[in-house]
């Protein structure tokens, strides 16, 4: 006998979100999709930022275009949609940590940062470096993530990520002199000493 | 002396330096400051620094192809699968689609999976899409290993989507019984190189436990909107047609699969 009225429908508040999910999400347009599909490459190389794995940066954009598409009506036409994108990375990406904080994994920064102690080469070059320089991306605040993501990664001007970003220049200039001094140990141990005295007051984020 | 040894630069100002933003005056200034300043020369270098190694340490994606994977995602997460096309992810999407919003009485086994109760459909037919092409075997187990009979034995089921999470390596996701009055459990099996099968055990009356029906499983990540990270449930339709032709009934509840599992199997008379 095959029939069955009832499933183990063991997540009930989701399966009754589900029946409520607003008919935009079927209807997210072939323009939006297409302008994500775009987006990829970018969307890959600030994912590999925050994640500093090509593998996990591939999950979080996975994650992150579902979730997108979901929130598609959310999205306004017109709009820029790569710094609304890198955002949902953002939070898909904190959830991930959290998820794995929860689990008992061990997400510590440190531990990554010993990885980089080594015999002075230029380490720019080296998998460590660039999961050091990931694990402190990681732990800024995400306004100062998203203009790393914007001006360094992609080539913005100042004034480009402003608009973006619909901050003041000023703003985007503070944020990311911070962003940048605390990156500064990770890319460079040779400068620590110089950039942590030269970043007395880096903490809060105007 | 020039008065800009006086001056004092902030950092967002070397920075602007570095990346070119400034006018040609403030850029005057700057060049005399940091010539007559060694600590600003070293402050200038670490900013010129990090904007070059930003702008390349990361660059691996824009010198590769995007993986097809996600390229499918965004065309088909959240879409209804239109009538008429044939393909595992929609014919999975006309199956789980109107399941989801109203429950039927037929339904293929694919609709079972908890983790179709968490997963947009269009999200899980794109998931489901990505499972390798399945051969499976069945009727024997030849890697029936003891962790994995005393997972089938005692681990309670969990969503497909906490697998990836749990990285057990056999994690029960749900029970069921058989026309004869045995009980079944798929799960998803996790070898030490990652690779990963989604199969079915029953356990007989001597207790048993034995493989079914067996299928690689591809890890898939496709992710639920809602925060939390299910892979797709694992499916392949060789193990739901194995699945359909031992399960009798519904899935055993989470309650009663406990209460089974504390009475070591014994069905109550």
């Amino acid at each position: 006998m095959k029939h069955r009225a009832r499933t183990p429908v063991r997540n009930i508040a989701t399966a009754a979100a589900l029946s409520q999910r607003p008919a935009a999400i079927g209807a997210a347009n072939e323009e939006f999709r297409g302008a994500l599909i775009a987006l990829l490459p970018r969307l890959r190389r600030f994912a590999y930022g925050l994640t500093g794995d090509m593998d996990r940066a591939d999950d979080l954009v996975q994650e992150s275009c579902v979730r997108a598409l979901a929130n598609a009506a959310q999205w306004q036409a017109g709009t820029r949609l790569d710094s609304w994108m890198y955002r949902i990375a953002q939070n898909c990406w904190f959830d991930q940590m959290r998820a794995r904080k929860v689990r008992g994994e061990v997400v510590d920064i440190e531990a990554q940062v010993d990885l980089s102690d080594g015999d002075g080469r230029d380490t720019i070059e080296h998998r460590e470096s660039l999961a050091l320089v990931s694990a402190k991306l990681s732990a800024l605040p995400r306004d100062q993530q998203l203009l790393v993501g914007l001006v360094c990664f992609d080539g913005m001007s100042y004034k480009e990520a402003a608009a973006a970003l619909d901050i003041p220049i000023g703003t985007v200039m503070s944020r990311l002199s911070r962003a940048r001094q605390a990156l500064a140990d990770a890319l460079d141990p040779r400068l620590a000493p110089v950039t942590r005295a030269a970043s007395v007051s880096k903490s809060g984020d105007a | 002396m020039s008065q800009a040894t006086h001056d004092y630069f902030p950092d967002w100002m070397l920075m602007a330096y570095a990346d070119g933003e400034l006018e040609p005056h403030e850029r005057d200034a700057i060049a005399a400051y940091v010539a007559n300043d060694p600590a600003a020369h070293l402050r200038l270098a670490a900013f010129m620094r990090s904007g070059h190694a930003l702008a390349t340490l990361f660059d691996q994606p824009m010198s590769e192809p995007v993986p097809a994977r996600l390229i499918e995602t965004v065309r088909q997460a959240g879409r209804r699968a239109p009538s008429g096309e044939s393909g595992l992810a929609a014919r999975l999407a006309g199956l789980l689609t109107p399941y989801l919003l109203k429950p039927s009485p037929r339904l293929s086994w694919s609709g079972l999976w908890p983790i179709a109760m968490a997963v947009p459909a269009g999200v899980l037919a794109v998931a489901l899409v990505v499972l390798a092409s399945s051969h499976v075997d069945t009727g024997h187990e030849p890697g029936l290993t003891p962790q994995m009979r005393l997972a089938l034995e005692t681990a309670p089921s969990r969503p497909a989507g906490a697998i990836e999470a749990l990285r057990s390596t056999v994690t029960p996701v749900v029970t069921f019984k058989t026309g004869p009055g045995q009980f079944c459990r798929q799960y998803v099996a996790t070898a030490a190189d990652g690779a990963r099968v989604a199969g079915v055990g029953c356990r007989d009356p001597q207790g048993q436990w034995r493989i079914e029906a067996e299928a690689p499983y591809t890890g898939v990540t496709a992710q639920a909107a809602g925060g939390y990270s299910p892979a797709a449930g694992p499916s392949s339709s060789a193990l739901d047609a194995a699945i359909d032709r031992l399960i009798t009934g519904d899935p055993l509840s989470a309650g009663d699969e406990a209460a089974l599992i504390a009475r070591s199997w014994r069905s109550l008379p």
